[in-house]
């Protein structure tokens, strides 16, 4: 068996993480369910796609990748339509914005909560070349949270956004939105976090599954384990993202409790002492033989 | 006080099996293959397979009602890690096995699954567009618990076993339902052997 271990730990495989973060504090959205948001002013032109598709696409790739991370509590939602007029958001400068980073408010897009996309024609400082078709920061920032986040689409003249696929674009936005939500570039070249889009990307890599662990780890109820070992109160709340009356969770969490609650009574009875020698034992102190 | 009912209702149940001696103690060693099938393994959009990741673990076996049979168990899932970044995994776990017959045997139950990762901090410069950006090694430890319905199937030859087991992640949420995989060998010592 030794034998065993000792080739196993040799032969070990190296997997290697390497996910990074957008900020340096780790920040990350302190509600797990984050909406998105398009803005109400956003024509998209040059993009070649409605600002009802752009949502759209936007959700369905963040539901697509991101929403599936069971490790993982974010919940990415539809937000609908930010009604706003301010014309910022389509021709300033995107700046991401913490307690350190004074952004000029009258040439930077503006601060939002949530996330929110919109279509952005800045040459100088956002899109000086078509090789960017989108991008993303947090812009509201207090300490490690994130309090909202912007997304925005390459609406310039030279934009080849609008020659993605439907498949390319969710990629797209679903990385943009790994920014929003924290995420850094992955040197992973399989990553949907890495730096370059692929028209295969179908699904998270481990690296990106990681990452967002890390940023948003799935918690269960807070004193579940313990609940589990002395009873199933599992039962009621298996982990704090369902919030449904799903049907499976009760069998699920009441099987988990069962088990536990097995589990302990074993400890109890078997490893520890069993209520005969405590018995004996406590006959002994109390009643000594004279 | 549903909660309450079914503590008790649960409790009670686990007295009714007369639990007695644990018949062997296992020492397993196997691969843990990690959301098998799921996860974008290279640009070209394939799937990732077959990894040997090592885990080791020790089971107890104890006798149930009409030969089946309780297995709670403790792991730990070696994660060699780099670039700064480094992650744990442990699991506490419980099975109920059923005897197919006198060499296989299956097994349900639950796992407890504690993930831990953390870095070492600092910044790092990658690729943005036809430039460079910089970002950020994660510093802090985080960990991530996640409850799985397990299934097994397991061969059992004199002192050994082989076990393929699957781990069903959000078992009760359709949307990010995932499974890992395990397949391990058992070495179980007799009990009475340890406590001669």
């Amino acid at each position: 068996m030794i034998k065993i271990i000792s080739l196993t730990l040799i032969l070990v495989s190296l997997p290697s993480y390497a996910f990074r973060l957008n900020t340096n504090t780790g920040a990350s959205f302190n509600d797990k369910e984050v909406k998105i948001y398009i803005t109400s002013n956003s024509t998209c032109n040059n993009a070649g796609i409605s600002k009802e598709d752009l949502l759209d696409i936007a959700v369905s790739g963040a539901k697509k990748f991101w929403n599936k991370v069971p490790t993982s509590n974010l919940r990415l939602k539809r937000g609908g339509i930010y009604n706003t007029s301010d014309t910022k958001f389509l021709t300033e400068k995107l700046c991401a914005k913490d307690d350190e980073t004074t952004c000029p408010t009258a040439t930077s897009v503006p601060t939002v909560n949530d996330i929110v996309i919109a279509c952005n024609n800045d040459t100088t400082d956002n899109f000086p070349s078509n090789v960017f078709l989108a991008i993303s920061a947090p812009t509201k920032i207090s300490g490690k949270s994130i309090k909202g986040s912007v997304v925005l689409i390459n609406d310039t003249a030279t934009s080849t956004f609008g020659n993605l696929s439907r498949s390319e674009m969710e990629s797209v936005l679903a990385h943009e939105i790994g920014h929003a939500v924290g995420l850094g570039h992955s040197n992973k070249d399989e990553a949907l976090m890495y730096y370059e889009n692929s028209d295969s990307m179908k699904r998270l890599s481990q690296d990106d599954i990681n990452g967002i662990t890390y940023l948003y780890p799935n918690k269960m109820d807070g004193c579940a384990p313990l609940a589990g070992l002395f009873g199933g109160t599992m039962v009621l709340k298996a982990n704090n993202k369902t919030q449904s009356n799903n049907k499976f969770n009760f069998p699920l969490s009441l099987l988990f409790g069962f088990i536990m609650s097995l589990l302990a009574i074993f400890i109890v009875r078997n490893l520890f002492l069993s209520s005969h020698t405590l018995l004996r034992i406590l006959q002994a102190k109390l009643f000594p033989v004279q | 006080m549903y909660k309450l009912i079914w503590i008790l209702l649960v409790t009670t149940n686990a007295f009714a099996f007369d639990i007695k001696k644990p018949i062997t103690l296992d020492i397993g060693l196997g691969t843990w293959l990690e959301n098998y099938g799921q996860t974008q393994a290279t640009r070209d959009g394939e799937t990732n397979g077959f990894e040997f990741n090592p885990y080791l673990s020790l089971a107890t076996q104890y006798n149930l009602y009409k030969g089946s049979i309780l297995i709670p168990e403790a792991g730990y899932i070696f994660q060699r890690t780099s670039e700064s970044i480094s992650r744990n995994q442990f699991f506490l776990r419980a099975d109920i096995a059923y005897p197919l017959n006198k060499y296989l045997r299956v097994r349900v139950g639950s796992s407890f699954m504690v993930l831990m990762t953390s870095g070492e901090g600092g910044e790092d410069t990658l690729d943005n567009g036809d430039s460079t950006e910089t970002y950020y090694i994660p510093e802090e430890r985080k960990t991530a618990y996640n409850q799985t319905l397990d299934l097994a199937l397991e061969a059992l030859v004199d002192k050994m076993s082989y076990k393929l087991q699957g781990y069903i992640y959000s078992f009760n949420e359709e949307d990010d339902r995932m499974y890992s995989l395990s397949l391990s060998i058992n070495y179980m010592i007799p009990f009475r052997e340890i406590v001669k």
